[in-house]
């Protein structure tokens, strides 16, 4: 046997293993994957795959009905649906991600420093999060958004400064089962640090069901935003944006229905990939 | 015993509604941002800046303000609505009755539903109308309530004008009619949260040792759904009604837009575009307020389902 055998063994079998993770999907969680990464991919190379400028205006060709030209036909000052609707991907995957992601920074380590120490600190992130909890996200981003002004980085801080909430909540609850296991206590006898303890021995161990919670999270903030960019009070025309382009189209319902119809439709289909993929994921956790 | 595990509740609410306040203040104190440049756009000299946050007492101290603010608003004043030039609660009173209406319309129509569809499931449990009825969530959940409401608007206001395409209609029968889409929407939304949860609490209850007492004694049907099963399965999908009411009011405000109803929705967004401080804050409170009336109101209703709580 040569060493290169011995070598390559170990990661032969680690494929192999990651291979056969896969193929222990359920076709379910295969669909739900394969929603989310055209979504992905669309997002990323948005500009390549858009036939057109989704900004450029062609007053001439206002409202034109779906053609080879324009698949979705043009809207009220004549730009390209299609493209617009490609474009748009950035901004509400962009926006989604990064402000539940935030939102999920800031949640988990409020919630592992609560769980953790306990005591003081405990008390007061608990009180907040109970507080929180009782407040319609809803009035209070359009409040914030107030303050903040519109825009993508308000957006993005108004998710952050209501999102954590929830997190904080689940981070605590399981850090509170996972503080007393022996493997903690193991680990503190071993003359860890708590800074250390936590981020190797505590974290790892919570992250399954904070990432579940954050793909669940993701489908309610592109609803949100999108809802904020349609009510003019998130993401301003003539950005791109799904929820903006609902509203764009509202007033031609009768004549031209798929300017509303569609953007919502990629709304929806993009929300069942990843209920799909977070179904898939919570159930083979159970099994 | 009940009434004093009522009254603990209500003590709770009040420091809950204390730590509101404390917290939606100290949030704005936090964030970057100003009240009195929201008022007036980008454009504002330094010295209107200056003037308003003297009118406004955001120049004194934090303490100062906070108490300003907190005895205030246990007057009920919730300051002065620029748009209207009324009193904001005046403004939000008027409002307040149209979007108490379409969530409760929203919760009567979801519980209908919801209890129907559970009810079926559970019954044929394992046959493809479950297996449908259990995929409802998958499309359900990323469901925006927003596009829900355009899409009823368009095919069963605009194109076959079964309903008013927005506003209300005067009279009872008006009302009913012109809420029936807008709460619809609503409704799809929370049927597809709250189904699956009374499906598996209803096969639970239906494995359970006093609806097999029931049956044994031949009562079947309806009446063993009605009688023995829903009141018992109800239980923690009320709990989850409960917990979801904050969205429910939320999906509310944003359907109330969409089909211009006259309700706190629509003066939430006039008050944002109108640079309306006032209103917009008082909306919120005010949400937060109902929020907590109606998490109460199912701690009432919790208790007299299962006489046990309260009591412990």
């Amino acid at each position: 046997m040569s060493t290169a055998e011995v070598v390559v063994g170990p990661a032969l079998e680690e494929r192999a293993a990651r291979v056969r993770s896969v193929r222990e999907w359920s076709w379910a969680m295969r669909i739900g994957v394969a929603i989310v990464s055209c979504y992905l991919i669309v997002a990323v190379f948005a500009p390549l795959i858009a036939p057109y400028d989704p900004l450029r205006q062609n007053i001439p060709n206002l409202l034109a009905s779906p053609s080879w030209g324009h698949v979705l036909g043009t809207d009220r000052l004549g730009r390209d649906v299609f493209s617009r609707l490609l474009y748009a991907s950035r901004y509400d995957l962009l926006l989604a991600v990064s402000g539940t992601l935030l939102s999920l920074l800031l949640g988990a380590f409020l919630g592992l420093v609560a769980g953790y120490f306990r005591g003081v600190v405990d008390i007061v992130v608990s009180r907040i999060v109970d507080l929180l909890l009782t407040i319609p996200i809803y009035p209070l981003l359009v409040l914030l958004l107030f303050t903040l002004g519109s825009g993508a980085a308000s957006v993005i801080t108004a998710f952050a400064v209501t999102g954590w909430v929830s997190y904080a909540r689940l981070a605590r609850s399981q850090v509170l089962v996972t503080r007393e296991q022996d493997f903690v206590a193991a680990a503190k006898l071993g003359g860890l640090g708590n800074a250390r303890v936590m981020a190797k021995h505590v974290l790892p161990n919570i992250t399954a069901q904070l990432l579940v919670l954050w793909a669940s999270d993701i489908v309610m903030a592109i609803g949100t935003i999108a809802a904020l960019g349609y009510l003019g009070i998130g993401i301003q025309p003539p950005t791109p944006e799904w929820g903006v382009m609902v509203q764009d189209g509202q007033d031609f319902l009768l004549t031209n229905w798929w300017l509303s119809v569609a953007p919502g439709l990629i709304i929806v289909v993009l929300g069942i990939g990843l209920a799909l993929i977070s179904d898939g994921v919570v159930g083979r956790r159970r099994r | 015993m009940r009434w004093r595990f009522l009254g603990r509740r209500l003590g709770q609410a009040v420091i809950t509604l204390w730590g509101l306040t404390v917290v939606v203040f100290l949030m704005f104190q936090a964030l970057p941002g100003n009240a009195a440049a929201a008022m007036f756009g980008a454009r504002t000299s330094q010295a209107d800046i200056k003037r308003v946050n003297h009118e406004l007492g955001l120049d004194k101290p934090l303490w100062t303000q906070y108490w300003h603010y907190l005895t205030h608003l246990l007057r009920g004043d919730l300051g002065t609505s620029i748009t209207y030039n009324r009193p904001a609660r005046e403004v939000i009173f008027d409002a307040l009755p149209t979007t108490v209406e379409l969530a409760a319309y929203a919760v009567v129509l979801t519980a209908i539903v919801t209890v129907v569809l559970a009810t079926v499931a559970a019954m044929q449990r394992d046959k493809p109308i479950d297996h449908l009825i259990r995929s409802v969530p998958v499309a359900g959940l990323g469901l925006p309530t927003f596009w829900i409401g355009t899409m009823l608007l368009f095919v069963f206001a605009l194109k076959f004008q079964l309903f008013p395409a927005g506003g209300v209609q005067p009279g009872f029968t008006g009302l009913i009619s012109s809420m029936f889409l807008p709460a619809c929407a609503l409704a799809i939304l929370f049927t597809a949260i709250l189904v699956r949860s009374l499906r598996s609490s209803l096969l639970e209850v239906l494995d359970s040792d006093h609806v097999l007492t029931a049956r044994s004694k031949g009562v079947h049907g309806v009446r063993l759904v009605l009688r023995h099963v829903l009141p018992n399965a109800a239980i923690p999908t009320i709990t989850l009604v409960g917990l979801i009411f904050a969205g429910l009011l939320g999906g509310a405000l944003i359907v109330e837009s969409v089909f211009a109803l006259p309700g706190l929705g629509s003066l939430l967004i006039n008050g944002f575009h109108a640079h309306d401080f006032a209103l917009v804050q008082g909306i919120t409170m005010i949400s937060a307020v109902g929020i907590l009336l109606v998490n109460i109101l199912i701690d009432v209703l919790y208790s007299i389902l299962d006489p046990r709580v309260g009591l412990s």
